[in-house]
């Protein structure tokens, strides 16, 4: 234990030794909170262009009522499909609304008549909010006009049901509620491997590696005084990172905050262990650096921050069963959004802790056989 | 019981032989020194010894103790220095040997007396990052972190690389006062000159040892008269003694050739006549003492006759 202690004695030095590193390693929080928590904003606008071939009183309504909404933006009218696809192909509009002709008539007589709704999907997501959005628009017309209808041939009160709905767990849908502690998690995923990386390949590097060696010191010693560093600084920048969430984007934590602190310590050993794999895999901190960025790369996209996992294929289910930043993010949330106990969270830190002796056992076998 | 015995070592790297059946015996307190040129196994075979490498088969001791073993014990009692420069740069000269003192569970202060020839040229720098620091300088210091533990066996591998001679003079002359410390040191360098320092030495070359002995004895083994040849063109004479017939070794020296002739006894007129017959005028011959490196050359030219490559 008392070698341990030197190791981080000295650990420390070195990086404080070392000015720019210790200033980009505290800007993180500020950089991924701040600048990605702001810039990844909330899709709030859709730029519409009208083709009324109609003009019905009910076309006009829908229209009134698309021009009332702060999401749609109209942009102007066109007379033909053709011109309004023009539009499209050169200006950046998100709709066209095509109301052919007779829209009205054939709703009165046949009861039924068709809107046509053509989004651009250049960008996927705000093309299918697009189309969900309208959808529901002239969804409520619809119904205002069967009432307005069935009042004239029948009683005075026809049976409607109306469906509010709630988010819950974030009820205003405040896209920073998700991303804020998701950038948090995604800082001390890359900050923890990375730094773990590096770190013990440089000793092999500069030729220290061997030096010690020769000394009577365990590597199980050397490993948990390389890694220990880093994870008192990682919840430094994670205290940080929370600071700002809450006082910046007002993001509540309603669980524990201990809890938050309790499993991200936990799964920040994990996030070590697959550091010193690395670096026990690699042998010069240029391959170190290679290979954690394409090991980032893949926790990113299978750690339910690109697509939901709930939405992937099942092999990607079963990758992010392997994936430290799937589980963390999804505790975070648990903890911070919903405000889940340990019980809850229970089975995915017992599954991180497995991982963590596994990936520590791999490198520490590789470890002895090479060195 | 010997400090540093080694039995067969053999090392392959892939096809590579590295080290070819070595065996090797120090006795305690001598200053021993593995002279060869690069690629003859020296880092190799201290790499096995100081428990860094496996060889591949053979057996090795140090102070008793197994090298695959006991290789937990044997750490406590060795020091190490590597070719390379491997402190940490960006810590000071003082940070350096706490640091390695408090791996060994020691203190500067507790083996100042084993260190303080060498670490009190360098105290005045204690507060300067090692990286810093002058190359003799860096060599003070790694030795001095090689020895902060007391270690009873001493590896060396080519301390003198790259060093400057004024630095190189004053790592011998510290080798030397370790002796009286009774600390039993292992010393490799391609440096022919340096041989003549160590107590006794083994000649190594493409990972066998050609011969071990002390300097003195090695060249007093040294069989046939050796002479020295100049004239204008040392080139020529290289060529032209090679196609004489009775030449056992040709192999320029400095300014000089040094030759060695098949027969026991010879008149060095007949080489000056017969070189000077052969467009070699001013032809300088004389009768000298072998050196190391002539040892070296006609146990390699030998060695090379057994098994040609």
């Amino acid at each position: 234990m008392r070698i341990i202690r030197f190791i981080i004695v000295k650990e420390f030095i070195q990086i404080f030794r070392n000015p720019l590193l210790v200033l980009i390693i505290l800007s993180q929080p500020f950089i991924q909170v701040l600048l990605l928590g702001t810039a990844g904003g909330d899709i709030n606008y859709a730029s519409v262009y009208v083709v009324d071939e109609d003009l019905s009183s009910t076309s006009r309504e829908i229209i009134s009522k698309m021009k009332g909404s702060d999401f749609f933006d109209i942009r102007g009218a066109a007379l033909t499909m053709d011109e309004a696809y023009k539009v499209m192909e050169y200006k950046n509009i998100n709709l066209i609304v095509h109301f052919p002709p007779n829209f009205e008539k054939k709703l009165i007589k046949e009861h039924s008549s068709k809107v046509q709704l053509v989004t651009n999907a250049i960008d996927a997501i705000t093309a299918s909010l697009t189309y969900a959005y309208s959808s529901e628009i002239i969804g409520a017309v619809n119904k205002d006009v069967a009432i307005k209808w069935s009042k004239k041939s029948l009683s005075n009160k026809a049976a409607t049901v109306s469906i509010p709905y709630s988010y819950w767990y974030n009820r205003a849908l405040i896209s920073q509620y998700i991303m804020v502690p998701a950038m948090c998690v995604a800082m001390v995923v890359m900050i923890t491997i990375l730094l773990s990386g590096m770190n013990i390949v440089k000793e092999k590097e500069i030729g220290t590696m061997e030096q010690l060696n020769v000394t009577p010191m365990r590597k199980t010693h050397f490993i948990m005084g390389k890694i220990i560093p880093v994870w008192i600084i990682n919840i430094v920048l994670l205290a940080i990172g929370l600071i700002l969430s809450s006082l910046v984007f007002h993001v509540p934590v309603v669980g524990s905050l201990w809890l938050v602190f309790f499993l991200s310590g936990v799964v920040m050993f994990l996030l070590l262990a697959v550091g010193v794999l690395i670096s026990v895999i690699s042998n010069t901190q240029q391959q170190a650096m290679f290979f954690t960025f394409f090991i980032i790369m893949i926790f990113v996209i299978f750690g339910d921050f690109i697509t939901p996992i709930d939405n992937m294929p099942s092999w990607g289910k079963a990758m992010a069963e392997l994936n430290p930043q799937a589980y963390y993010s999804r505790m975070i949330h648990l903890v911070i959004t919903k405000g889940s106990g340990i019980k809850d969270i229970l089975p995915d830190l017992l599954k991180v802790s497995g991982l963590t002796f596994a990936t520590l056992a791999v490198s520490l076998w590789i470890f002895n056989k090479k060195d | 019981m010997t400090p540093i015995s080694a039995e067969n070592i053999v090392m392959n790297y892939g096809k590579v032989k590295a080290l070819d059946a070595v065996s090797l015996k120090v006795e305690k307190g001598e200053l021993f020194g593995l002279i060869g040129p690069d690629g003859a196994g020296k880092t190799s075979l201290i790499k096995i010894l100081g428990t860094l490498l496996l060889a591949n088969s053979g057996t090795a001791e140090i102070e008793g103790m197994d090298v695959v073993k006991q290789y937990q014990n044997i750490r406590r009692q060795i020091g190490y220095m590597p070719g390379k420069f491997s402190l940490y740069q960006d810590l000071t000269v003082e940070e350096n040997l706490n640091f390695y003192a408090s791996i060994f569970g020691t203190t500067l202060e507790e083996n100042y007396d084993l260190i303080k020839d060498i670490y009190k040229q360098i105290e005045p720098f204690k507060k300067r990052r090692a990286g810093k620091l002058s190359g003799g300088m860096k060599q003070k210091l790694a030795l001095s972190c090689a020895l902060i533990h007391k270690p009873k066996v001493l590896f060396l591998d080519e301390p003198t690389r790259g060093v400057d001679p004024v630095s190189r003079q004053d790592l011998w002359d510290m080798l030397q006062s370790l002796k009286k410390d009774n600390i039993t040191i292992l010393v490799s360098t391609a440096y022919m000159e340096e041989a003549l320092l160590c107590d006794r030495i083994s000649l190594m070359d493409h990972g066998k040892i050609l011969a071990t002995n002390s300097p003195d004895g090695l060249i007093a083994n040294f069989d046939k008269p050796l002479y020295a040849i100049r004239s204008g063109n040392s080139f020529n004479i290289i060529k032209k003694l090679k196609a004489y017939k009775h030449a056992n070794s040709v192999y320029p020296f400095g300014d000089w050739v040094h030759y060695t002739d098949k027969r026991d006894t010879i008149d060095p007129l007949e080489i000056k006549t017969y070189l000077e017959n052969n467009d070699t005028p001013n032809v300088e011959i004389k009768q000298i003492k072998a050196s190391v490196e002539d040892c070296y050359m006609s146990l390699t030219s030998k060695n090379q006759n057994y098994e040609p490559a």
